[in-house]
């Protein structure tokens, strides 16, 4: 007769595990399904993943450096746009990622031991590692290949900035899930408020040239901050914008993080049902 | 042994709160009972059931359960479309804490589903049987001291569901179960005792054919 229970019914078995055994197996289980749905939505997922920001940005690369022939101030510009465009591209990645996690992972919400902030959690480690990987695959390219300086200053301070990024990523992330659940009509509006500030954060051109007091106008924007502090970091002989500081998107993200940590508490019920 | 201390739920809609679907549910279920859940369309079963396994909160009122409980197999609840069954058992298998074992877990829900070749085929292209097969194959690879059930068991065929009542009779000793089903027979065939909604109040009774009869009567009324 076919054994129908289960594999080992072992009674001696702890009953309970604690909150952050679960948590810390619930991470894992999320981060690889990310992956594996990453890898298997499409025929070569897991080169596309890769290749696709690769692309995008090796060809803003080519149009600025041999079409345009832009310079920035006291770096190869190749490598300026490297280190502004993908922790940018990284956070707007973090935060479209975290808009959809709710919408994306409603079925799991059936486990109980899935909740909506597990998936905030999992999106955003597999994001933070695929960028990573983008940044040395490119960095190694460059260096080795193209004899560019090697992208690292102080690897410190990029780590703290690289933090920093994420939180604040993160923070915006689930303010606009949240907001997006209540009202899924600004997804749109989200989204496309990302193109000027593509712009307004000095990812492709250099903000040096904008005369006050706009200038000052656009020291409010934390991402700029973040953009440039990285570049400072990450490039020797960079000369740094004025004003801008690490301490400014800290605190954006410190606050940030307040405000969707309350917010969530206070609309987690309503992120599970229906 | 769960036990339920005055709930009540209601759920929040486009236009304001909605009315109470359940008001001030209170009762003990004991350990080891098989419990049928039974209660017209709209009655808040699914919702008494997402309570119980700890998914839905209630508004008001508390649940206490010192026990190790399933998720509630729904229809094709809980599995990712794009993903095979095999991924989607490894992943409920890391879920409870099973990276260990994994192999032998795995190897159980792939025997008991029994669906062959489609186990490594993305679940969006099963039918809503092979699914449930899945899904209850999925929750007997744990040991849980209570399976909820919700109208899953009903979707499988009829070896499916022999199938299912015999896993369910060996484990009488160690588990109980909660399901929620409209099939006389299915329930007859699980459960020993049952649980009424009606009208957002519960009535529990200590076996199931009165609480079939108690449903009977509030249709002929």
């Amino acid at each position: 007769m076919q054994n129908l229970t289960s594999p080992s019914p072992n009674p001696s078995q702890p009953a309970m595990r604690s909150s952050w055994q679960i948590s810390k197996s619930v991470w894992y289980a999320l981060i690889l399904r990310e992956l594996q749905s990453l890898f298997w939505s499409r025929r070569f997922g897991a080169f596309w993943v890769l290749a696709e920001p690769i692309a995008q940005i090796v060809i803003m690369m080519l149009i600025f450096t041999y079409i345009r022939g832009r310079v920035a101030p006291g770096v190869p510009f190749a490598l300026w746009l490297l280190v502004g465009m993908l922790p940018f591209l990284m956070m707007r990645s973090i935060i479209f990622g975290l808009m959809g996690a709710v919408s994306a992972n409603k079925s799991l919400f059936t486990y109980r031991q899935v909740k909506p902030f597990d998936t905030y959690v999992a999106r955003t480690a597999v994001q933070v590692m695929t960028s990573v990987a983008i940044y040395l695959i490119l960095a190694f390219a460059m260096v080795f290949f193209l004899g560019y300086p090697i992208p690292v200053y102080e690897p410190i301070h990029m780590f703290a900035t690289l933090v920093v990024m994420v939180l604040y990523a993160v923070a915006l992330g689930i303010i606009f899930s949240l907001l997006v659940h209540a009202l899924p009509e600004s997804a749109a509006i989200i989204r496309l408020m990302f193109l000027p500030l593509y712009l307004l954060s000095g990812v492709i051109f250099p903000l040096g040239w904008v005369p006050q007091p706009y200038y000052n106008w656009l020291l409010w924007n934390p991402f700029m901050h973040l953009v440039d502090m990285f570049r400072q970091y990450s490039l020797e002989n960079y000369t740094p914008l004025p004003g801008v500081n690490l301490q400014y998107p800290a605190e954006s993200a410190l606050v940030g993080l307040f405000i969707a940590v309350l917010a969530y508490r206070r609309r987690q019920n309503e992120l599970v049902e229906s | 042994m769960i036990i339920v201390e005055n709930i009540f739920k209601r759920y929040r809609t486009p236009t304001g709160m909605g009315k109470w679907v359940l008001k001030g549910l209170s009762f003990k279920i004991p350990p080891k009972t098989n419990v049928g859940i039974i209660g017209a369309n709209g009655a808040g079963k699914s919702t008494l059931l997402s309570i119980l396994g700890g998914v839905d909160r209630p508004t008001k009122g508390r649940v206490e359960r010192n026990c190790r409980m399933s998720w509630p197999m729904g229809f094709g609840g809980g599995m990712q479309g794009s993903l095979t069954g095999r991924q989607n058992a490894r992943f409920v298998c890391r879920l409870h804490g099973h990276e260990d074992d994994i192999k032998d877990r795995v190897a159980f829900i792939e025997g008991f589903a029994e669906i062959g070749a489609a186990f490594d085929e993305p679940v969006r292209n099963y039918s809503s049987g092979m699914r449930s097969r899945l899904n209850f194959a999925m929750s007997l690879a744990f040991d849980f001291d209570v399976y909820i059930s919700d109208e899953v068991t009903a979707a499988g065929d009829a070896s499916m569901r022999q199938k299912a009542a015999n896993a369910f009779k060996q484990l009488a000793n160690r588990s109980g179960l909660l399901m929620a089903a409209h099939s006389e027979s299915t329930l007859k065939q699980f459960c020993q005792s049952g649980i009424f909604l009606h009208q957002g109040q519960a009535y529990w009774f200590d076996e199931i054919d009165e609480a079939l009869k108690a449903y009977k009567e509030s249709i002929a009324k």
